[in-house]
């Protein structure tokens, strides 16, 4: 309920801003007081699984269990990146392979603030972390990372999908052997797993830039 | 150079105006308001620290995907543990919680900003936009920098920018193809015997401002097809050393406590130690040179930066005619001065003072220094070649 009113109140004083910009009055201290709560600073949690299942003794598991589902490769084509095969284009893409997260931030706060910038007061929207509440993160990465392409021209002549085409981003092939350390996993030459308990202190200050540099 | 808007942020920051302003219960002026031209977006992180809490179970892992082949070799399972940015505590072992607290200031903060620069490209000049994350400049006290630190040396608790710590544990173990993935528990024998390598590496007095990344889509018009038109990264690397604390640079041990098991700690009077390390390199340049990534025809993956282009505009811009004092001084990154937005550096330097290792039982070794005044990446392609 509070963060509600909170909300309700950033938006309200948000348009302050615009109105002074308008040329009306600012509203003065008394009507403010009367207005508001003093604490003005709205609190979010965040707690999100990506592809994963939790079961009762808190064990993740990957929805994609094996690399020959493709549905969770996140696939990136870069612009202008094909290779050609029998006079067609076939487009490359970078693919991170069953990608997974699990994050979970106890408590992130946002609220007003100011800085001196050119020696005024300069107001910032001030984002906190405290390293008394630490970031949480499991099996933040890919299972492998692998080039793969295209299987045939993506578009046909006449501007139509070409439905026969495998894109890259969905390659089942296994890794070599699956040896038992590569079990179920796609093949590629890297994988990436951030399983780590992190304690992040600091008040990210975010305002307009006006200096040269912009 | 014209200026663009990125809006859904500047709407953030601009509300963040109105609702502080009224907190304060002043009204902003339409001046105040008119100077923020909303042409980027400036981040100043106070109190900042992170530690990455040394627990069996917190790593980054990354893993080693693929069968060995070779009779005898065996998988590197690269394991980076205890992960700490911090302010520097001039500690030798396990980060304290020292804060940053400023890194940077009101006047010179990190920004994410696009902009648009008119630069050569492979074949003649054209405009390119370009999307930019710069960490503060480099303005450390006394600096002779006047151009990008016009308003003057950074001061006060700013100053922690210029004296970070940067550690982390690198654990290496050996796994066969018949090993399961996954870390295990940590003692001596997994970290330092047959089975694998532990590394602490502890960075004191480090600061990388100065330091610039800029995401863009390369020109078009290269005889070289595949520079053209994707994706190209550019920027400028800036580690400093600042060498007035104790304990300050960069030293790399690998000896183990004999109560390991228990402490998790390394002997830290002994390994190699880089005590002033100061690395200042361009990558790229507006344009005409890029870091770029693509596939290899087999399957295999690349990362190249463009070669120097054959066009007059270019290269009278990326070479240095040493025959010119001026010349050399503008396009020379050093940890004095690093180029200006009209006179972008190309060449860096690297310079390594009093590089030293310390034996058990013994003196300290110097092996004394190095440096470099003119390093030019002409051309680089780094291909993975086991696919």
């Amino acid at each position: 309920m509070n963060t509600l009113l909170i909300t309700g109140l950033s938006l309200l004083l948000g348009l302050t801003g615009s109105m002074a910009h308008a040329g009306l009055s600012a509203i003065d201290d008394a009507t403010m007081a009367d207005t508001t709560g003093q604490a003005a600073s709205i609190s979010l949690g965040l707690d999100m699984r990506l592809n994963l299942d939790q079961a009762s003794n808190g064990t993740l598991s990957n929805v994609c269990a094996t690399g020959s589902v493709v549905a969770c490769n996140l696939g990136v084509s870069f612009n202008n990146r094909y290779i050609t095969q029998n006079g067609q284009r076939l487009k490359s893409w970078l693919v991170f392979k069953n990608t997974t997260a699990a994050i979970t931030i106890p408590e992130l706060t946002i609220s007003g603030s100011t800085i001196t910038v050119g020696g005024q007061d300069k107001a910032v929207l001030d984002i906190a972390l405290s390293a008394s509440q630490p970031i949480i993160i499991r099996k933040l990465g890919f299972d492998s990372l692998a080039v793969e392409n295209d299987t045939a021209a993506e578009i046909n002549s006449d501007g139509t999908l070409n439905l026969s085409n495998t894109p890259g981003y969905r390659n089942a092939t296994l890794a070599p052997g699956q040896t038992t350390f590569d079990a179920g996993r796609g093949r590629g030459f890297i994988g990436l797993d951030m399983t780590a308990t992190v304690a992040v202190n600091g008040n990210f200050k975010v305002f307009g830039c006006s200096s040269a540099r912009c | 150079m014209t200026q663009h808007v990125i809006p859904a942020l500047l709407a953030i920051a601009m509300m963040a105006g109105g609702c502080s302003s009224a907190l304060a219960l002043e009204a902003a002026s339409d001046q105040e308001l008119a100077a923020a031209t909303g042409a980027g977006v400036a981040i100043l992180p106070e109190n900042f620290s992170l530690i990455m809490q040394d627990e069996d179970a917190s790593y980054i892992n990354l893993i080693p995907r693929g069968q060995v082949t070779v009779s005898g070799q065996s998988r590197a399972d690269i394991y980076i543990r205890n992960l700490a940015i911090t302010r520097n505590d001039a500690t030798t072992t396990r980060a304290s919680d020292a804060r940053i607290r400023s890194w940077g200031s009101g006047d010179n903060p990190f920004v994410i900003v696009v902009k648009t620069v008119t630069a050569p490209n492979y074949t003649g000049t054209s405009a390119l936009s370009y999307l930019e994350l710069q960490t503060p400049n480099y303005c450390p006290n006394g600096t002779t920098d006047t151009v990008n630190c016009a308003a003057g040396p950074d001061s006060g608790t700013a100053l922690d920018a210029y004296n970070i710590r940067l550690g982390a544990m690198i654990d290496l173990l050996l796994k066969q193809d018949s090993s399961t993935q996954g870390y295990g528990g940590r003692t001596g024998n997994s970290v330092n015997g047959s089975s694998g390598v532990g590394l602490q590496l502890i960075w004191n007095g480090l600061s990388i401002n100065g330091s610039r990344l800029a995401v863009f889509q390369t020109p078009s018009g290269s005889a070289n097809a595949t520079d053209n038109g994707t994706l190209g990264i550019r920027g400028v690397i800036r580690l400093n050393t600042n060498s007035t604390p104790a304990n300050s640079g960069l030293t790399l041990a690998t000896r183990l406590r004999s109560d390991f098991d228990t402490s998790r700690e390394f002997i830290t009077t002994e390994g190699l130690s880089i005590g002033d390390l100061d690395i200042n390199l361009p990558l790229g340049a507006p344009n005409y040179q890029a870091l770029t990534f693509g596939a290899a025809n087999a399957g295999n993956f690349y990362m190249e930066l463009t070669r120097i282009p054959n066009n007059a505009a270019a290269y009278n811009q990326a070479y240095i005619n040493y025959a010119n004092a001026t010349d050399v001084a503008n396009k020379t990154c050093t940890s004095a001065s690093c180029g200006t937005a009209s006179v972008p550096a190309t060449h860096g330097t690297v310079v390594m003072r009093d590089t030293v290792f310390k034996v058990p039982g013994s003196s300290t070794v110097s092996l004394g220094h190095s440096r470099i005044d003119g390093i030019f990446i002409q051309h680089m392609k780094l291909t993975t070649t086991g696919l």
